[in-house]
């Protein structure tokens, strides 16, 4: 009686994990200290936003509140092979495949690859599979963000000057031109070759985001 | 039966502190991997290890739709309950090669183009640590020893 119990279980749980779109949502309770510390961040990033040359006038982001879905962040991808977020904005709130996720407007977070009616997943620029052309500091040098746990922007000329601090901001197509990714906190030359590779830091901790914004 | 119901609740911590993100030094452990091949050490007929498997498959489950991860780590763990008793070793190294086992055909399946990376290294050597504290702790249990230190140290 017991043994049918178990498979009885079994079968039910098996069912509700491969048969049905159910998730268990895994929402952490809500912190003002962090709340505060990200738009802190958000702001230092508008800051440093509008001090770098050309950037103010081709914005694409809008500030108009139409323009920018917020969600709650329902879940993080558990395992280290790929960095996503599921959050509780889709289809019925206009989320769309390629949008792009941003912390507090100012902030890159990563972009939208599956969209299901009430939520979306979003791969975040820690995954080491994402990839995106980026500029650094007022220079506006140019290079290639990695992600990763420790994210990095690689293929810097090694003539072209890059100091720590300097802020990493996105300059792909894909992406509103600006967003903020992170600042070089290190600084990798090797003698042979001929670029150089910067370690960033980031603004926010993936693991600590309650909420975010995707730009329509 | 209270065996039984330790072994669940290791599968629910375990499996929801790597859901909320439990990391050391940047690196997701596969503390889920660990616990359930350890598990099948230690639950008393398939069907026990079939019932974590899927209960923490439900667990780590982070979206809605179909994820290939969740069903190659299901595979493992069913994998892990059917396989180890015909191994030659003693439990504890057959535990530990299971793990390390485990976190390779997994990144083998999802992500082979990781495998030389530091972080599957990192992870490898996170995975058997825990696998390792984590037998020790239910042969302990398992042997009523733990109750023999606490009662002891009072």
């Amino acid at each position: 009686m017991r043994r049918y119990l178990l498979i009885l279980l079994i079968i039910l749980l098996a069912g509700a994990t491969y048969l049905t779109n159910f998730f268990i949502a895994k929402q952490r309770s809500f912190d003002e200290n962090l709340r505060l510390k990200q738009e802190n961040e958000n702001l230092r990033a508008q800051i440093q936003k509008s001090q770098l040359p050309l950037i103010n006038c081709s914005s694409a982001v809008t500030n108009g509140s139409s323009s920018v879905i917020t969600a709650e962040v329902f879940s993080t991808y558990p395992f280290n092979i790929k960095n996503q977020i599921t959050v509780n904005a889709g289809e019925k709130q206009g989320v769309k495949k390629m949008m792009t996720a941003t912390v507090g407007e100012n902030l890159l977070l990563g972009q939208v690859i599956n969209v299901f009616a009430s939520y979306s997943v979003i791969q975040t620029i820690f995954d080491p599979n994402f990839q995106l052309s980026v500029k650094i500091g007022d220079k506006q040098i140019d290079g290639l963000f990695q992600g990763g746990n420790a994210p990095k922007v690689t293929l810097i000329e090694k003539n072209k000057q890059i100091q720590t601090g300097d802020i990493v901001y996105s300059a792909s197509q894909e992406f509103s031109y600006g967003l903020k990714i992170g600042e070089v906190s290190e600084i990798n030359e090797t003698l042979a070759g001929v670029f150089k590779e910067a370690i960033l830091k980031m603004p926010f901790n993936i693991n600590e985001l309650r909420e975010i914004q995707i730009i329509k | 039966m209270i065996r039984f119901f330790i072994l669940l609740f290791l599968v629910i911590l375990l499996s929801g502190l790597q859901v909320f993100g439990f990391s050391i030094f940047g690196i997701r452990p596969n503390l889920a991997l660990a616990i359930i091949i350890t598990a099948s050490f230690f639950v008393e007929n398939i069907w026990q290890g079939f019932l974590l498997v899927v209960l923490m498959t439900l667990i780590l489950k982070f979206s809605p739709g179909f994820e290939s991860e969740i069903l190659a780590l299901s595979l493992i763990g069913v994998g892990a309950v059917l396989i180890k008793k015909y191994l030659p070793w003693h439990y504890f190294f057959s535990n530990l090669i299971l793990v390390g086992l485990g976190t390779l055909i997994f990144y083998v399946i999802l992500a082979s183009s990781l495998i030389t990376s530091v972080i599957f290294f990192e992870e490898l050597a996170f995975n058997i640590i825990a696998g390792m504290i984590i037998f020790a702790f239910l042969s302990l249990l398992w042997d009523n020893k733990l109750h023999e230190i606490f009662v002891r140290s009072y």
